[in-house]
């Protein structure tokens, strides 16, 4: 068989918006807000510069909730710009821009194939011989909870098999559990390689001879999505075998900046320890690095971080070295609660109130009933227990503080 | 702890005065007033919490002498301890503990009271009847921790200034009804940007519908462009067949006369002027030949005339004449200018002499005789005069003298010049006299020589000219005789040559009609006429356009062209206007196309969403963390009321239920320290203030109960004092109290002192291990 190349790359998510920009300057805000559009242009750019035979999207292409027309005109562009160096793309359609949903009928060059909700096969020609064969099939509507995978079947005769879809890859926590598949399904299919999306973060579930892999998202948008991001540049030699390489895309990258406070005793001391990780984290990178940044532990700053308006402050300070999104506290204060619960006092009572408040499911009602306020609201979902355990834990040193202090 | 042995080395009325062996339980001191109950109540307290300060009645400084203080033994936990105090350089004495082999001071004391404070214990365990009725003005001191929340480790104030605190933590970030809290704005903007939002959600149905119109909108402009084109090439065809009619009538006409007239289809070049330029050479040669002719006849008349005129002889001889007369006349003219300037000359001397002789005349001098005379008179007079003695005249006289002579000398010498003259003048007028004669001899002979030649005496000049010009004459005719001969033989020659001329000119114009196919001049110039005009006629049907065949258009413009023309020219217009405006609609929706395209109206407007939503999350955290922490605590709260606080006011509400005889049912004390109330039987709250006096110390004795039961629980309690507590209690009231005191005594020492004989027979009574003390 002959050798060739391909770039593999989902969840675009074109235009859709940047969290937590609220403080940055607007430039950057502007430059973050076009970040996908930059990363996809990347994606295109690479895949033009490195002489790749064909451009493989694994859905998610842009948000059809999002109704952005930004979003499939910038599509369009990055596809004529390969319709002119006569490259092919193979697109499927996720969970969020399904075929029945918002722009899925837009018109795109006729280099790019869009497999329909039905499986379908498309053989790739380069330089007059067939390479491989693309089998793909698109999301009809949002919510599909049957397993695409296995209607999906390679040729026998195919020099080189590969499976384009967007599914959700032995139940990942985290994201919807669409078209859910087995890694042993996935490897014993007979695929070559599959190209998936929906998972944001890269990962390579099997390799060689059956290859499974989630590019990641070529952007992250928020502090959920940290870390280097991109797609996946595929080598096939012509014994079959793949050889993966990541091309770093995005054009911003998110952060997770964790300052335990245990060791400070003094502000200056862990504003220093904040900004040095802060320069830590703009340096890792040559465009702007997002930072999220969370000061955890319990220490003897913790009355001090309690003050009204500390976080502002602190992301100020921060924003100096590198842009923030927030800075969050949820740090506690030096207490043995172990041995405060042993006095008998309202301290204790609280604490130990605390401690089993998420077990009694008669105290978890009223606390998650007096979040209801604020809770109930669309798109202001109560958070999971692992979130609650810490808010409760962050009550609790809350109220020790309060109670505690004389 | 109990109280085993009491021993007062000095203290107030007592002196060196030791109690032994009293009762872990109940033990009644019992003496009349002024014996020294409250004395020893104080030395108790003053033993395990420090004397009082100096100068105040309460030390207690010893009346009757011994050592101010004194000790207690008493048993901790089993263990024998021997607490003593004495007063000291410290002001609450100083205090040694012995506690088996080991001794102590104030630390291990501390230890031993478990953190039961003076204040707490002069008013919860060792009280009279005057702390009992301020009990309540003790909650906001030491105490009142103990009743409210202060057995739970916090003051009241400090609930109270959590419960604040956390409420407006929650109120700056959220209240659901709120305005100003962070999230409460949030939201607010949230919905202006939702708003946006919905307002943009359209926009991609308009961009679809855009598209499509610009899809309709070529569609139309090429159908369009169509229609104007067909129209335009119609209105084309209209306008050139319009414009060719005149002309196509003209044509016609033209051909139509061409077809009239006779056919002269050729004609010579330039017919008419060349046959006009021949006639005109013709009669130029023919009147040249004429006048030639005439030429000549006339010069034959004329030679005929001079031949009469000229004779060669004659005229020899005259030429003869004529020159001897020339030489002639020189020598006459000579002659007589001679003899003219001759007479002119004896003139003139003559005249000179006459002029001479009259000068001499009158110029002649006197004799020389008389001029002496005349003198020597002058002398002689001069003499006289110088003899007469007048010299000086003399002298003047001789001067005078002198003039004469010298004019007399002057007059001399000009007339001898005169006569010299006179001699000149005589011998030139002889000289003139000699050359006339000369002269006259010259004239005779030239006469003669004259009068042979003419016949006349005299000759002039103008004989002589007219003579030369005579001769002239003749030999000037004998000249134009010859030249005439000449004349006439050339002008035959050239008359001959014009008559050759006169024939080919008339064969060229004989060719020249034949040419032009005409008979003769008439026909000639007719036939040129025709020809010209048909030249005219054939050369404006050629420059009339030729109406090219219209491939396409097979309709009939004939019928009413001009209204069909107006038709279409307004089809095309009506075409062309509509071609325009979609033309400019189509403009107007690519650009409209462009702008959705490149707006990111919408993009802004969600990563604004996004915006407010992470501000929204950040506060949203806090809010959730503040809130759970409020939940918590009225939670804790609600615990405190049901469970921990009937651990203190439960007993309370007991005791006081056991004492008010079942009229009150419980004694609430709230968190938020607000004062105790207590609830009547029928649910009725009421504060104590208003309550009865001795009702309000059973409630002020039962909290005590409650507390000390409570302590109870947690520590080895120290023994309890009472003293005369019951003084307004009614006998029931005082009997129900004793039961509670009994209760009391399971877990605590109690050390009751009183001076009413039925209280320490109830006590026996009722608490029949009771151990009665006389103070007497």
């Amino acid at each position: 068989m002959e050798s060739f190349r391909f770039i593999h790359a989902a969840d675009l998510h074109l235009d859709s918006p940047f969290r937590g920009l609220a403080n940055t300057s607007t430039r950057l805000r502007d430059e973050l807000q076009a970040a996908t559009l930059g990363a996809f242009e990347r994606i295109v750019d690479h895949t033009i510069e490195s002489k790749a035979d064909f451009l493989l999207l694994a859905g998610d292409l842009y948000d059809s909730k999002d109704r952005s027309l930004r979003a499939l005109v910038a599509f369009r562009r990055q596809m004529e710009r390969l319709a002119e160096r006569d490259i092919s793309v193979y697109i499927v359609h996720g969970n969020h821009d399904p075929l029945n949903g918002w722009g899925s009928e837009f018109q795109l060059p006729p280099n790019v194939t869009t497999f329909s909700g039905k499986p379908a096969t498309e053989a790739v020609i380069r330089r007059g011989k067939e390479v491989a064969r693309v089998t793909g099939i698109s999301y009809a509507r949002e919510r599909v909870t049957e397993n695409l995978a296995a209607a999906m079947k390679p040729d026998s005769d195919s020099p080189y098999s590969v499976g384009l879809l967007h599914a959700n890859v032995a139940g990942q926590i985290g994201h919807a559990d669409y078209a859910p598949v087995s890694l042993d399904e996935l490897t014993a299919s007979g695929f070559d390689y599959w190209a998936l999306g929906h998972v944001h973060t890269r990962s390579v579930l099997a390799e060689n001879p059956s290859t499974v892999v989630y590019p990641g998202n070529p952007q992250g948008r928020n502090p959920r999505e940290a870390g280097p991001r991109g797609c996946v540049q595929v080598d096939v030699n012509r014994n079959g075998d793949a050889h993966l390489s990541f091309v770093e895309t995005n054009l911003a990258r998110w952060t997770h900046l964790e300052i335990p406070i245990q060791t400070h005793t003094r502000m200056d001391s862990l504003i220093n320890a904040l900004l040095e990780e802060g320069r830590i984290a703009a340096a890792s990178f040559r465009g702007p690095v997002v930072a999220r940044c969370t000061l955890r532990g319990n220490g003897p700053l913790h009355a001090d971080l309690q003050r009204d308006g500390m976080a502002e402050e602190l992301s100020e300070q921060l924003r100096s070295v590198v842009p923030v999104e927030s800075v969050r506290i949820a740090t506690g204060p030096v207490l043995d609660f172990e041995s405060l619960t042993r006095t008998e006092s309202l301290v204790a009572d609280f604490i130990k109130l605390a401690d089993r408040a998420l077990d009694d499911p008669e105290l978890r009602k009223k606390l998650t009933d007096s979040l209801e306020p604020l809770f109930r609201r669309r798109d202001m979902a109560l958070p999971d227990d692992v979130k609650i355990r810490e808010w409760v834990d962050r009550a609790r040193a809350l109220g020790v503080d309060l109670l505690m202090e004389s | 702890m109990k109280i085993e042995n009491l021993r007062i080395d000095g203290f107030g009325v007592w002196c060196d005065k030791t109690w032994e062996a009293l009762s872990p339980g109940l033990n009644v001191f019992h003496g009349p007033n002024e014996t020294g109950k409250s004395t020893l109540m104080a030395f108790i307290r003053s033993i395990l919490f420090g004397l009082d300060r100096r100068g105040q009645a309460r030390r207690y400084e010893p009346l009757n002498g011994g050592t101010h203080g004194g000790w207690l033994d008493v048993t901790v936990q089993g263990r024998p301890v021997r607490i003593e105090r004495k007063a000291g350089k410290h002001v609450r004495g100083v205090v040694s503990l012995y506690d088996g082999d080991a001794t102590g001071g104030d630390v291990e004391l501390e230890r031993l009271l478990g953190g039961t404070t003076r204040t707490l214990y002069h008013n919860v365990f060792a009280f009279g009847l005057e702390e009992l009725e301020q009990f309540h003005t003790l909650q906001d001191t030491e105490i009142s921790p103990h009743i409210s929340g202060a057995a739970l480790g916090i003051g009241a104030a400090r609930w109270t200034a959590v419960q604040k605190d956390i409420e407006a933590r929650q109120r700056s970030l959220f209240l659901p009804h709120g305005q100003n809290g962070v999230i409460n704005v949030a939201l607010k903007e949230l919905e202006s940007v939702r708003e946006d939002l919905d307002r943009t959600e359209h926009q991609p149905e308009e961009y679809w519908a855009a598209q499509e119109a610009r899809t309709r909108l070529a569609a139309e402009v090429a159908g369009l462009e169509d229609v104007v084109a067909d129209l335009k090439a119609r209105v084309a065809h209209y306008e050139k067949r319009l414009k060719s009619r005149p002309m196509l009538e003209r044509r016609r006409a033209i051909e139509a006369k061409l077809r009239s007239m006779p056919a002269v289809e050729t004609f010579p070049e330039g017919g008419l002027e060349r046959l006009e330029l021949l006639r005109k050479q013709f009669r130029t040669l023919q009147s040249d030949r004429d006048g030639l002719r005439r030429q000549i006849e006339q010069r034959r008349l004329d030679r005929r005339d001079l031949q009469l005129v000229a004779d060669p002889e004659e005229t020899g001889r005259k030429v003869q004449v004529l020159e001897s007369l020339r030489k002639l006349v020189p020598r006459m003219e000579t002659a007589r200018r001679v003899y003219e300037s001759s007479i002119e000359q004896r003139r003139a001397v003559s005249q000179e002499r006459t002029a001479v002789e009259t000068a001499m005349q009158s110029t002649r001098p006197p004799s020389a005789v008389a001029f002496y005379s005349f003198l020597a008179l002058l002398a002689i007079a001069a003499f006289v005069v110088i003899a007469s003695g007048y010299p000086y005249v003399a002298s003047g006289v001789f001067a005078v003298m002198l003039l004469p002579m010298l004019w007399y000398r002057k007059r001399l010498r000009v007339f001898e010049g005169l006569v010299k003259q006179s001699k000149s003048c005589n011998e030139r007028m002889q000289g003139c006299i000699t050359e006339v004669q000369r002269i006259e001899v010259e004239a005779r002979s030239i006469e003669t020589d004259l009068r042979k030649l003419t016949g006349k005496t005299d000759i002039s000049q103008e004989d002589i000219d007219e003579r030369a010009v005579e001769i002239e004459a003749r030999s000037k005719v004998a000249e134009d005789l010859r030249r005439l001969d000449e004349s006439i033989e050339r002008g035959r020659g050239d008359v001959d040559r014009l008559s050759v001329q006169l024939a080919e000119v008339q064969d060229a114009i004989d060719v020249l009609f034949t040419e032009a196919a005409a008979a003769d001049e008439k026909e000639f110039v007719e036939r040129a006429e025709i020809f010209k005009q048909r030249q005219l006629l054939i050369s404006e049907l050629e420059r009339l356009p030729i109406e090219p065949p219209e491939p396409g258009l097979l309709f009939d413009v004939r019928a009413n062209e001009e209204e069909a023309y107006e038709t279409i020219q307004q089809e095309l217009l009506e075409a062309e206007r509509r071609l325009v405006e979609s033309r400019h609609e189509s403009g107007r929706v690519a650009e409209r196309i462009t702008v959705m395209e490149r707006s990111e109206e919408r993009s802004r407007a969600l990563a604004r969403q996004e915006v407010v939503l992470a501000r929204i999350d950040a506060s949203a955290e806090v809010w959730a963390v503040v809130t759970l922490c409020k939940t918590l605590l009225d939670e804790t709260r609600k615990v405190y009321e049901n469970d921990r606080q009937p651990e203190v006011l439960r007993h309370a509400s007991r005791f006081f239920r056991t004492m008010s005889a079942e009229r009150y049912s419980r004694v609430v004390a709230p968190l938020d320290g607000t004062e105790l109330q207590v609830e009547r039987r029928d649910g009725v709250r009421l504060l104590p203030q208003l309550l009865s006096r001795g009702t309000a110390e059973q409630l002020y004795l039962a909290m005590r109960f409650a507390l000390l039961r409570d302590y109870a629980g947690h520590s080895d309690p120290l023994p309890v004092v009472f003293d005369d507590v019951f003084v307004n209690f009614d006998p029931e009231r005082t009997r129900n109290t004793f039961q509670a005191v009994g209760e009391l005594t399971e877990t605590h020492q109690v050390l009751l002192f009183t001076c009413h004989p039925h209280v320490v027979a109830l006590a026996h009574e009722i608490v029949p291990t009771a151990k009665v003390f006389s103070l007497e």
